[in-house]
């Protein structure tokens, strides 16, 4: 279920990542893909401190996430991975609008702490 | 005022001689909440003890009870003011006594004998509203818990107390045996009230109340279960013998200015306006009036009465839930001292604490230190004094608020005194004292430690709290989402996620208590388990909460599953502790057996709930709400069931049954 994108050539670190997210939250071309995607109103402003990436996201996600704790998995993963394939990160601190929040309303998982590969592995 | 005054002068002078009573001197002692009252010269008359009205004694025992006397040497009238304000006058000559103009019969009338008046003490504490207890030395008068009253007022619950003396109270919130319970101890009362005081109004499910202790000095706790956490400030007013307990799940709303004053019901005699000069007026009708007859007395005469104010509200230091930041206890160590040996707390800042100590028998003592953390285990402390059996520092509560308790329990009647240790800014001492106790060293206090030191105080303390010692019989079974989270939503079959989880939750409940086991529910209802509108919002911490205090054996978070991807179905178990994974495994299984629906497997997720209970936790996505097949099966009752009886086998299986020795829980992260 997860799915993630690879990141444009040409940019490196905050950009590159903000592209990769910004991809990402776009959702696939085909739009008959049954792929996990976040809500159409997702956005993320991502910014870098050391190897973390700070993705701040705003939009209706923040508001209220009213599906399953394994699609919220899914999109948390797929996110992480998509950004922790750049070179030089390797977690990611969720932020949802500015804040850093235990979990989504309604969501799950623990958001409070930064996600790594490791977060997801089984 | 003349003509009164003569009808008065006629009226004793006809009736002094018809109350020739014999007082015999007595040394029966006269306790009055849990304090002796020396009399001058307690006497004895047909039996029963009587009181020169101007005696010392009487005024103490009145002023235990805020009650206030007025009396005219000369005059045939006493009258006293209870502390809610009710009068009660006694009549020489008079075989009733009259509390607010009505009239009860007594065994015999004050009198007067060589110009002093003598009042019985028995109908005067009975009319005060105190309870009469005698024993063999003497007696006991109790202050009363006289009613209870609850009353919804927009967003808050009112509980309205009354009481025949000065309320003072102790208040204490626990989430343990049932779901959270506000626990109101009145220390020195006593109640004759029904046990079951109220049935659901607001957000309060139930109330009892309960006498308990020693009949002379008993200790009346009120406990309200309340729906969902909440918060509440405790108010006296109205010469402090009544009180309001208003709980809210919203801090905002038990602002004092914004609740309405309780409203009353009689028209009250104000305490400070009743003298000697403005004595009830009404005369006797006739010459000579019956003994037996009461005397009516006028409450309405503007010149004794003033309409009551609002009762002033009045914040309690120990019920105000204002959030407060949470301070540490870094180090406990044990040292001699001249007089006995001390207990030394070091803080990483200000905190503010109150300790009680019981008498004999029961010498415990206790301090509560608030927004407490105890860093490190609860432990045992050795002061090496052989008259101390056990001193016990512990987490005492984790909701709402964080306190430690430091428990003292000594073989002997021990002085334990506590406050700021001299020259430091961070220590609290506690010393047990090798001499005895004077007969009046204090039984209870409260103090505060202003420490000024800088604080490194986590943002999130919980990871470090020592959970409560686990109970092995206790599940917490935690219905997912709930109030203004719905949780996944089906509106086509008009299905919710809060509401499916809630229905196989209280299923679960139902069959694990059949076999022996206690639940508590992190909700019960359709509403947040943490405070909607508080400062962290931390919902799902709130019900870890709720597990860790109550030291649950397991925790079970149930919920529905929901995916974009229609065909997404079955159940799932997910667990995040790797020593969980058998829990998950167990659970998992038998769900699945019972259900009848796809496995899904068992998943390790990051999920919060899971991560942050203190004991094996799982959490279950059922079935889900966006497939067609789960869906319409969640439709059905008899599914709801089995997924339920699903679970409690799993937790059978896992656990053993109830009473079990509790499975090893995992390494914390």
């Amino acid at each position: 279920m997860a799915f993630h994108y690879s990141a444009a050539p040409g940019l490196a670190g905050a950009p590159r990542a903000q592209y990769a997210v910004e991809q990402l939250l776009a959702g696939p071309l085909d739009p008959a893909a049954d792929l996990l995607t976040f809500p159409p109103d997702t956005r993320a402003k991502v910014s870098l401190t050391n190897t973390t990436a700070d993705v701040d996201l705003s939009g209706s996600i923040t508001k209220r996430f009213s599906r399953g704790a394994g699609d919220e998995a899914g999109l948390f993963k797929s996110l992480t991975y998509t950004v922790t394939d750049i070179p030089g990160i390797t977690a990611v601190q969720i932020r949802l609008n500015g804040l850093v929040a235990p979990a989504l309303p309604g969501g799950q998982l623990e958001l409070d702490e930064p996600l790594s590969r490791t977060t997801f592995a089984q | 005022m003349t003509r009164v005054a003569l009808l008065v002068a006629l009226a004793m002078s006809s009736h002094v001689t018809a109350y020739a009573a014999t007082v015999t001197p007595t040394s029966a002692q006269v306790w009055v909440a849990g304090r002796q009252i020396p009399f001058e010269k307690l006497g004895l008359a047909f039996g029963d003890p009587v009181a020169q009205v101007n005696d010392s004694g009487l005024n103490a025992m009145l002023d235990q009870v805020a009650a206030h006397l007025a009396w005219q040497p000369g005059t045939r009238f006493v009258a006293i003011t209870r502390a809610d304000g009710e009068l009660i006058t006694f009549t020489v000559g008079s075989n009733a006594v009259s509390v607010n103009s009505a009239a009860t019969a007594i065994p015999f009338a004050p009198f007067t004998q060589n110009g002093q008046l003598y009042l019985p003490l028995l109908p005067l504490a009975r009319a005060l509203g105190l309870g009469v207890r005698g024993f063999h030395g003497g007696y006991v008068f109790v202050p009363q818990i006289l009613a209870v009253s609850a009353r919804q007022d927009g967003p808050r619950t009112i509980v309205h107390v009354a009481a025949s003396g000065v309320i003072s109270w102790h208040s204490a919130y626990a989430a343990q045996s049932r779901a959270r319970t506000l626990s109101i101890s009145f220390p020195g009362f006593g109640t004759d009230l029904a046990a079951d005081v109220q049935n659901r109004i607001g957000l309060v499910a139930r109330g009892t109340i309960a006498e308990n202790g020693p009949p002379g000095y008993p200790t009346t706790t009120l406990s309200l279960a309340l729906l969902g956490r909440a918060s509440f400030v405790a108010r006296r007013g109205d010469g402090g013998a009544e009180m309001d307990i208003v709980v809210a799940r919203d801090q905002a709303a038990l602002k004092t200015a914004t609740i309405a004053a309780t409203p009353s019901a009689v028209t009250r005699v104000n305490t400070v306006v009743v003298s000697a000069t403005t004595l009830p007026t009404a005369a006797p009708q006739g010459g000579s009036p019956s003994p037996a007859a009461p005397e009516p007395v006028d409450t309405s005469s503007p010149s004794n009465e003033v309409p009551t104010a609002a009762p002033v509200a009045e914040p309690s230091p120990s019920g105000s839930p204002m959030p407060l930041t949470d301070q540490k206890i870094t180090a406990v160590s044990i040292a001699r001292v001249p007089t006995g040996t001390r207990i030394t707390l070091t803080l990483s800042g200000p905190v503010s604490f109150s300790w009680h100590r019981l008498g004999d028998p029961d010498d415990r003592f206790w301090l509560d230190l608030d927004h407490a953390v105890l860093v490190g285990a609860s432990r045992d402390l050795d002061v090496q004094l052989d008259f101390i059996k056990s001193v016990k520092v512990s987490q005492h509560l984790l909701v709402p608020d964080k306190v430690v308790r430091i428990s003292i329990a000594p073989s002997r009647d021990t002085d334990i005194r506590v406050g700021q240790v001299a020259g430091t800014n961070d220590q609290i001492g506690i010393e047990i004292e090798t001499a005895t106790p004077a007969p009046d060293a204090a039984m209870a206090g409260v103090g505060e430690l202003n420490a000024t030191i800088a604080t490194n105080a986590s943002p999130r303390p919980a990871a470090s709290i020592q959970p409560a010692a686990t109970v092995g019989d206790l599940v917490v079974i935690d219905p997912g989402h709930g109030g203004n989270d719905p949780g996944s939503l089906n509106p086509d079959l008009g299905l919710t996620e809060k509401s499916l989880t809630l229905a196989i939750s209280k299923i679960v409940q139902n069959r694990l208590q059949s076999l022996g086991w206690r639940v508590v529910m992190t909700r019960d209802g359709d509403y947040e388990v943490g405070d909607p509108n508080g400062i962290d919002k931390q919902e799902l911490q709130a019900r870890d909460d709720v597990a860790n205090a109550a030291g649950a054996t397991i925790l079970v978070s149930i919920h529905i599953n929901s995916s974009v991807s229609t065909s997404a179905n079955g159940t799932t178990t997910y667990y995040w502790q790797p020593a969980d994974k058998t829990f998950a495994q167990d659970v998992q299984a038998e769900t699945v057996a019972s259900d009848g629906i796809a496995d899904a497997g068992v998943k390790r997720e990051d999920f919060y709930v899971i991560k942050h209970a203190a004991m094996p936790a799982v959490l279950v996505e059922t079935a889900f709400l966006s497939n067609a097949h789960d869906g319409s099966l969640l439709q059905q009752p008899a599914f709801l069931d089995r997924i339920a009886a699903g679970i409690v086998k799993g937790i059978m299986d896992f656990t053993g049954g109830p009473h079990a020795p509790p499975p090893t829980p995992g390494p914390s992260p």
